[in-house]
């Protein structure tokens, strides 16, 4: 098991693989937390302190996660599909489940450059 | 660390990579216009980054931006005409523009306006009534009728019974409720729940359209207004239940709404150390019937689906009245907060 992203609220404690975590979708002051295992957790904690505890928790080689606009973290090693003009984003581990979310076309275009460049390299 | 950029300094068409993801990221940084951040490598890829790039859609985007502003005019004036003719046809606007919630408010006198139930002013074939034995009742609902500062209002107190949330199929096939009333609102567009919804501990519906909120934990309701309340998590552990309505009383103190039209209200209240809902009789703002409300003694209220809308309940003796029949309603999600 990878390194387990924990967070603690007054009602609840959440220790998670950050290797299990597909996404993490944003509302309001709310945060929702969507595994491989197509589970989902409901935080009462706004996405920003969650991206900060992520950053907080793994190391700079392991962290495979990048914010996309104000309301979506993804992981990176999930990306299966990116298509800025249609503004969606598949993420999967092409066995088990499939997420669709949505982005600005220009962070999506971003994305993708950053990926092609990824590659290349 | 600058824990609050992470908070505000990123916009929709931004992207950032959390930490720094790999060497290659942080090797194709001076391409990017990345920003470091104390305490945490945080890159944030603008669009200012691509400059090139941006010039080349800058002329596209002109032209988009046209046809943006043309369309925009044009949406806009056919939604402010069909808003005018909505304004004309309806003479008393029940709510605000804002959410277009059902509510189901058809235009009444005063005196068929009051829904529920009152046995002696309605005829008798407008309610559905019959008789339970009242043996095997432990259950029941208490009715009170009382007049605040010209304001009639009808308080019903469920006894000896549990609370729970129910969607109409549920709620359709039960017959152990003594009281039932409709709970959060629903949304015109697309006929979902507004707010978060949680239902024996399943998330139904997201969202904070409106902070004032009731959770029910191992059958103790609990009323309050917070945009996050640590209630939401405990119902979802415990399989409990939680909805989201506009706040009307915190603290015996009124809350102020958003909407300013008049409609019959309802209220989940916390009155005299018990919960009960209680029922205007008269179209009211959501203002009077606070204050009403307040008046009456009232420490804690949020509100109910008011106009039309179903209440039911069963008497001490056996008698059970409901306002209307829901046999043929399609939607799905329409709800109800009852005692059984």
């Amino acid at each position: 098991m990878g390194q387990l992203l924990q967070f603690s609220t007054t009602m609840e404690l959440l220790r998670l693989p950050a290797d299990s975590v597909v996404c993490i979708t944003a509302d309001g002051n709310y945060s929702t937390i969507m595994m491989a295992d197509s589970g989902t957790y409901v935080l009462t904690m706004q996405l920003g302190h969650i991206e900060r505890r992520i950053a907080e928790i793994l190391s700079e080689d392991q962290n495979p996660f990048i914010r996309i606009g104000k309301s979506l973290i993804i992981n990176h090693d999930f990306i299966t599909s990116i298509n800025p003009q249609r503004q969606k984003l598949i993420l999967s581990d092409g066995r088990t489940f499939r997420k669709e979310v949505t982005a600005s076309k220009e962070a999506l275009r971003m994305l993708k450059e950053i990926l092609e460049k990824e590659v290349e390299i | 660390m600058n824990s609050h950029h992470f908070d505000n300094e990123i916009g929709d068409d931004e992207i950032r990579i959390v930490s720094s993801l790999s060497h290659h990221y942080r090797n194709n940084r001076s391409q990017e216009d990345g920003r470091e951040k104390d305490g945490v490598n945080t890159s944030l890829l603008c669009l200012s980054s691509a400059k090139d790039k941006n010039e080349a859609y800058s002329k596209r985007g002109k032209v988009k931006g046209l046809y943006f502003i043309i369309g925009g005019i044009a949406i806009s004036a056919i939604v402010l005409l069909a808003l005018g003719v909505w304004l004309f046809l309806r003479e008393d606007s029940p709510e605000d523009m804002g959410e277009l919630f059902i509510e189901e408010v058809t235009e009444q006198s005063p005196n068929d306006a009051v829904i529920v139930v009152v046995s002696d002013s309605i005829p008798d074939t407008q309610l559905d009534s019959t008789v339970v034995e009242p043996e095997v009742l432990k259950h029941f609902t208490t009715r009170k009728d009382t007049l605040i500062n010209k304001v009639r209002l009808v308080i019903l107190t469920p006894h000896n019974a549990i609370p729970e949330l129910q969607l109409i199929d549920e709620f359709r096939k039960d017959s152990t409720v003594v009281l039932a009333v409709q709970a959060a609102d629903i949304r015109r567009d697309n006929l979902e729940i507004v707010g978060a919804y949680v239902k024996k501990g399943e998330l139904m519906s997201k969202g904070e359209s409106k902070s004032g909120f009731c959770s029910i934990i191992n059958g103790q309701i609990t009323l309050g207004a917070a945009d996050a309340s640590p209630m939401l998590e405990q119902a979802l552990m415990t399989e409990g239940y939680f909805f989201r309505q506009y706040p009307l009383v915190v603290g015996s103190q009124l809350v102020e709404n958003k909407p300013k039209g008049r409609s019959i209200r309802r209220a989940l209240v916390e009155l005299e150390g018990s919960i009960s809902v209680v029922i205007s009789q008269h179209k009211l703002t959501y203002h009077e019937f606070s204050q009403s409300l307040i008046d009456l003694g009232v420490r804690n209220a949020i509100s109910l689906v008011g106009g039309d809308a179903l209440v039911a309940y069963v008497e001490e003796n056996g008698q059970k009245f409901i306002s209307k029949d829901v046999s043929n309603y399609k939607y799905e999600y329409i709800n109800y907060i009852v005692w059984k």
